[in-house]
């Protein structure tokens, strides 16, 4: 029996992607994963910009993640220009991302993947019989939102960032606000983990290469060299390892090293920077008892419950450590343009992002590359949907197409970012 | 009872989901919200239903490929309300800013692609069917948008914004970003949003477009007196709302790369499937003891011969999408011209008796561009009435 399974617009992730699979027998002879998202060359209109514009531009690629876009952008143009920012603003920034990770954590686990194995369409059917599951997610996204409202300026592509610093310091009083929030959320976050870590996972394990920030110190965010099992590179090399190609049926490009596949996120960052982890978030972990590297894709959604623990726990830190003073963000009519090349790697929630631009004297932008996490992870995805479909067989059409949309919204896709999700069209031949 | 509540449907074309997330971001009242209306399609979080008809559908995006406009068109006809959520959906926004740069700093990363994803002009959802109303802002304030459903359920006509950010700017007393040497777009640009931008300190970018009365050669001098040079006032004013103030010159059309074009990534590929594929006929050898070893490597050299065989095409190719996509962009300029018509010709939805006219401000524009090439005529000509 030969047949194909086509999925179009897949659901429940962020932006357009459709799946393309065809089957002959026990053998899959394609399987075609790809965003369908309309190409916006974002790369090309940033040539000719300033590079301080470039934040604000950057920002429009994804909504979920525009923190993160904004803060590499920033970090990129600085790291070309040769400002270093204070480390109030360095912790303002981690403190912006701690927010944006929650909000995004809590609506993927609690919307987009929990939906799935409690057995409904979606978390708004889901408030009559999980009313408490719906409202813990909902308290988790308002304080990401208030976090990323409290430092940015707005919940979404935030205002108040700018290469050299912020142009708008927040309150201590907000700050400190900010803080008892956080300590009110550990409960919420701590119920999080336990429902991710209490969900029996499809059992499927396949290992590849976890890529993610490490420094040796600190659960990376903002900083560090990129490290694997195997590898470790600086971040200035990432060119040197990392190779794009293209699909036609792929608005987005794939990322491969050397040849081969990896995978980014939040199962990397763990398998890679567990003992970083917050002491409660290590509770979580040591109580489960789980052992890493964990290389079932499904686990995605328990790592991003201990992250959110660990987030919380670092957000409560941050707030903590600033003592708000005074400071001044750069103007654009005093920076110093020189021909340079500046690139920025951060973790951000779906993982590895990676701004890269080359500035001339006036301070335009020459050429720019963006590589962003779904990117690196699509041919993974891939590869795990050939290794998984083999025991999916004997199930029923519906079945399948359930169990493989659970498998590619474990990864937390993004494919807005990437360059839209899961319809199923089914063909028999 | 639940059958008297309006079906919605939240769809996006291509953006960044922000303008969705936006209404989502409302908390307190989201729950609330869904059970005044039958909210039937939202794929962000639900998973799609083929409605027949929608009321309202609230579209988040621009379109940009052959898929965006085909689901565009399709929702549109049967939608009674359709709503442009956002900016990229109201004026193009920044994916639309592309249109006037030129093709050469984008054509190096223009790949081929299968028919249904081809790219299309960027272009904001007006330009190909009626809308009949407008929630502007890169994103919108998710209140915003809440208000509006609260004013559709109650009948009202949703609120008009019709004053300048400056005007909120100067109620919440912040210091004027002019004075410290900011291009702050301000003055032309429609309010609505609190002035959130320069409340934390950063200039207005001009998202939500200009107002309908709105001076831009004034505000290009302005900004040229505060030394601003030309070229980079100019690049301001078309990141967000340039749709709406200029006509781009015509797309030229562009050579496209196959898919596959660097040597390196073909061997890499090659090794890939290969690798894939002997790990793939591994696994499946072991899970089932039935498969036999033979034919699985059959399969793989099949694969592998389809696989160079593809590869082996795009050269000879080349010449052909090139003239290929020439006249495709003749099609193109042909189907947007009959596309206008229709859209003109479109049969006004049936509108339920409490349903308000669309507003007058802020309207699409139906009447055919006007070809001058100068850059702030254009606007002149446009937003005096
Ligand atoms: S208008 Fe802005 S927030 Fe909305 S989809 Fe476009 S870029 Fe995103
Ligand atoms: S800062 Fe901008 S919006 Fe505010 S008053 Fe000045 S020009 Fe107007
Ligand atoms: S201040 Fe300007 S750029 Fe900011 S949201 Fe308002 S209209 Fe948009």
């Amino acid at each position: 029996m030969s047949r194909t399974i086509k999925l179009d617009h897949i659901t429940k992730i962020e932006g357009h992607a459709n799946l393309n699979l065809s089957i002959e027998g026990n053998q899959i002879k394609k399987c075609e994963l790809g965003s369908v998202e309309g190409s916006r060359y974002f790369e090309g209109m940033l040539k000719g910009r300033k590079c301080y514009e470039a934040p604000e531009i950057t920002s429009r690629i994804c909504g979920i993640c525009s923190c993160a876009h904004t803060i590499c952008s920033i970090q990129a143009v600085e790291e070309a220009l040769g400002i270093k920012p204070t480390q109030q603003t360095m912790l303002l920034r981690e403190l912006a991302m701690v927010g944006e990770r929650i909000r995004s954590h809590a609506t993927h686990l609690y919307f987009l993947a929990l939906p799935d194995y409690l057995g409904f369409e979606s978390a708004l059917d889901m408030s009559t019989k999980y009313k408490k599951e719906v409202e813990r997610a909902l308290r988790l996204t308002k304080l990401g939102n208030e976090i990323v409202t409290a430092i940015g300026g707005r919940e979404m592509h935030p205002v108040s960032m700018q290469p050299g610093g912020m142009l708008k310091l927040p309150t201590q009083e907000a700050v400190d606000e900010l803080r008892r929030k956080l300590q009110e959320a550990q409960n919420d976050a701590i119920a999080t983990a336990k429902l991710f870590a209490s969900i029996k996972y499809p059992k499927f394990e396949r290992e590849t290469e976890y890529f993610s920030l490490y420094d040796g110190v600190n659960y990376p965010m903002l900083s560090g060299e990129l490290v694997s099992k195997a590898n470790r590179f600086k971040k200035d090399e990432y060119s040197k390892y990392l190779e794009e190609y293209h699909e036609p049926y792929s608005t987005a490009n794939f990322v491969v090293k050397k040849e081969k596949a990896y995978m980014v996120g939040a199962l990397a960052r763990l398998n890679n920077n567990y003992r970083f982890l917050s002491k409660n978030a290590k509770k979580i972990v040591t109580d489960s008892k789980v052992r890493f590297p964990i290389t079932n894709p499904f686990m995605d959604n328990f790592a991003q419950g201990v992250e959110l623990v660990h987030y919380i726990s670092r957000g409560i830190e941050i707030c903590r450590k600033l003592a708000i003073t005074e400071e001044k963000a750069i103007h654009p009519g005093e920076m110093k343009f020189k021909k340079a090349r500046g690139i920025a790697i951060i973790e951000v929630p779906r993982g590895i992002l990676i701004h890269d631009y080359e500035i001339n004297e006036k301070g335009d932008i020459v050429s720019a590359n963006i590589i962003t996490p779904t990117c690196q992870n699509l041919l993974n995805m891939q590869q795990d949907i050939r290794a998984y479909l083999p025991s999916l067989l004997k199930m029923s059409e519906q079945k399948i197409i359930l169990e493989i949309e659970k498998l590619i919204r474990s990864y937390d896709p993004c494919f807005s970012c990437s360059s839209h999700f899961l319809k199923v069209k089914w063909n028999r031949k | 009872m639940a059958k008297d509540k309006p079906v919605v449907g939240f769809y996006d074309l291509t953006g960044c989901n922000g303008c969705l997330l936006s209404f989502v971001f409302n908390e307190d009242e989201i729950l609330e919200m869904a059970r005044h209306f039958q909210i039937k399609s939202f794929r962000l979080i639900k998973e799609l239903k083929e409605e027949k008809q929608f009321d309202i559908v609230f579209m988040e995006g621009l379109v940009a490929s052959n898929m965006d406009l085909e689901m565009l068109k399709a929702i549109r006809a049967k939608t009674k309300t359709l709503v442009a959520l956002g900016a990229c959906a109201c004026t193009g926004c920044i994916p639309a800013y592309r249109n006037f740069i030129d093709a050469s700093k984008y054509v190096a990363m223009v790949y081929e692609k299968t028919k249904e994803m081809k790219d299309t002009q960027p272009l904001p959802i007006n330009k190909h069917v009626a809308v009949d109303y407008y929630i502007p802002g890169c994103p919108p304030d998710k209140k915003q948008i809440l208000d509006f459903m609260k004013d559709l359920l109650l009948g009202k006509k949703p609120a008009d914004y019709d004053r300048p950010v400056c005007f909120e700017c100067r109620l919440n007393e912040n210091r004027c970003l002019l004075d410290d040497g900011k291009m702050c777009l301000g003055p032309i640009t429609r309010g609505g949003c609190d002035a959130v931008c320069t409340n934390g300190k950063l200039e207005c970018w001009g998202c939500r477009g200009p107002m309908p009365d709105a001076n831009l050669p004034l505000i290009s001098k302005l900004l040229e007196q505060k030394g601003f040079p030309k070229e980079h006032i100019k690049q301001r004013l078309r990141t967000f709302a340039g749709m709406m103030m200029e006509t781009p010159p015509e797309p030229k059309p562009i050579k496209i790369k196959p898919a596959k074009p660097a040597k390196k990534v073909k061997l890499v590929k090659k090794k890939l499937a290969k690798k894939k594929l002997a790990k793939k006929v591994a696994k499946t050898a072991k899970k089932t003891k039935k498969a036999k070893a033979k034919p699985a490597k059959k399969t793989l050299k099949k694969v592998l011969k389809k696989k160079a065989l593809k590869k082996a095409k795009p050269k000879p190719a080349a010449k052909k999408t090139a003239k290929k996509a020439v006249k495709k962009i003749k099609k193109a300029k042909k189907k947007e011209k009959t596309a206008k018509k229709t859209a003109a010709k479109r049969v006004q939805p049936s509108k339920p008796a409490n349903e308000p006219a669309p507003q007058k401000t802020f309207k699409a524009e139906s009447e055919p561009q006007k070809k001058d090439k100068s850059f702030f005529n254009m606007i002149k000509g446009r937003f005096k009435r």
